[in-house]
């Protein structure tokens, strides 16, 4: 094993990417309703992106072994940080479901929930309907970007290509309007996560 | 969980609903980053600060637990702290002349920097009336608590 493998890391411009990613799985709980703390575990994105790359350092939970010299961690621990980001969601909900338990009177009320699949079912779709109108809401007034989330949500592309070639657009102006899209949504959940903690307190 | 390989997470329509509209996580690039670190509010040097307290509380662990230290850990630690002491240094500084400077107690403060720049004025250019009233008011108060001035 090569020892010296991060000797030379960009930790700084690591854990920014790996930062962005993690603010993005929760800026996409935000979307359908859920806080930027998880419920149950306190973590947050800053908490995750630290947690894998020191998992990665120490190497006790994740080992890393690069083919090349100057290969990029980065895609290993993207999925690494998708793996713990899951985990909480599913404690999150778990959870949730406890507490919802706890809460019911007796039989009678167990009577009254729907059958698990179709609740799911229900709730997925109200959830996808309610993520749509949050991101429409987003781009309001930004023709642009307004244009190219009607691509997605609309007519259902989802390859850059396509997209840029509906909207008659290059794959680079493509790659910026993402970018914006991506910053909006940041800037949309800092904007929520600031009003939640407002709320507790 | 060393050996076990790690697998990608299948990509439901939703994930690939969001790559379409943000681009894919793994291609995320530095620019990119850097607007959404912004977007945030935080300084990425806060989150390097906070991996190397994180790291070296796993190297007290390993250490108290009667083992030796990795070597990779030692060196992503050495890393980490060269990544720290890089930002917090002036930018564009040649050393010699920040340790001569330093030592013969020439070296412009980074406070004198940051008041310079409190009204919106660049280091060095000239101070309103209304600063200067203030300095010297704040002079005078340093000389009335200093006995060689009176």
């Amino acid at each position: 094993m090569d020892d010296s493998r991060f000797a030379n890391i960009d930790f700084d411009a690591l854990l920014s990417r790996l930062y962005a990613v993690a603010q993005g799985l929760f800026a996409r709980q935000g979307l359908k309703g859920e806080a930027s703390i998880l419920p149950a575990t306190g973590k947050s994105a800053e908490d995750l992106a630290v947690d894998v790359i020191t998992d990665l350092i120490v190497g006790e939970k994740v080992e890393w072994r690069p083919k090349q010299p100057d290969e990029d961690p980065f895609p290993l621990l993207v999925t690494v940080l998708k793996h713990d980001f899951l985990d909480l969601v599913r404690k999150g909900r778990a959870y949730k479901r406890t507490a919802v338990v706890a809460s019911l009177q007796d039989e009678e009320d167990l009577g009254r929930i729907a059958p698990p699949e179709l609740a799911v079912d229900i709730h997925d779709k109200a959830e996808d309907a309610a993520t749509k109108e949050r991101v429409y809401a987003l781009v309001k007034g930004e023709r642009e970007l307004e244009e190219y989330v009607e691509a997605v949500f609309e007519l259902g592309l989802t390859k850059p290509k396509d997209i840029a070639e509906f909207l008659g657009i290059s794959s680079d102006q493509g790659r910026n309007r993402q970018r914006r899209l991506r910053t909006r949504l940041a800037r949309w959940h800092r904007s929520v996560a600031i009003s939640d903690r407002s709320k507790s307190h | 969980m060393p050996g076990k390989k790690i697998r990608p997470i299948p990509k439901t329509s939703e994930d690939e609903m969001f790559d379409a509209l943000l681009g894919c996580d793994e291609e995320i690039d530095l620019d990119t980053a850097k607007d959404v670190l912004h977007a945030y509010g935080v300084d990425s040097s806060a989150l390097v600060s906070k991996l190397r307290s994180r790291v070296e509380a796993e190297a007290r662990r390993i250490r108290s637990e009667g083992e030796a230290v990795p070597v990779p850990v030692e060196n992503a630690l050495r890393n980490l702290r060269s990544a720290n002491t890089k930002k917090s240094e002036p930018a564009g500084v040649d050393p010699g002349a920040y340790i001569t400077n330093l030592l013969s107690g020439t070296l412009p403060s980074a406070g004198s920097q940051a008041v310079a720049s409190l009204r919106g004025r660049k280091p060095g250019e000239k101070v309103s009336s209304k600063d200067k009233e203030i300095l010297d008011s704040l002079k005078r108060e340093l000389d009335e608590g200093d006995p060689e001035s009176k």
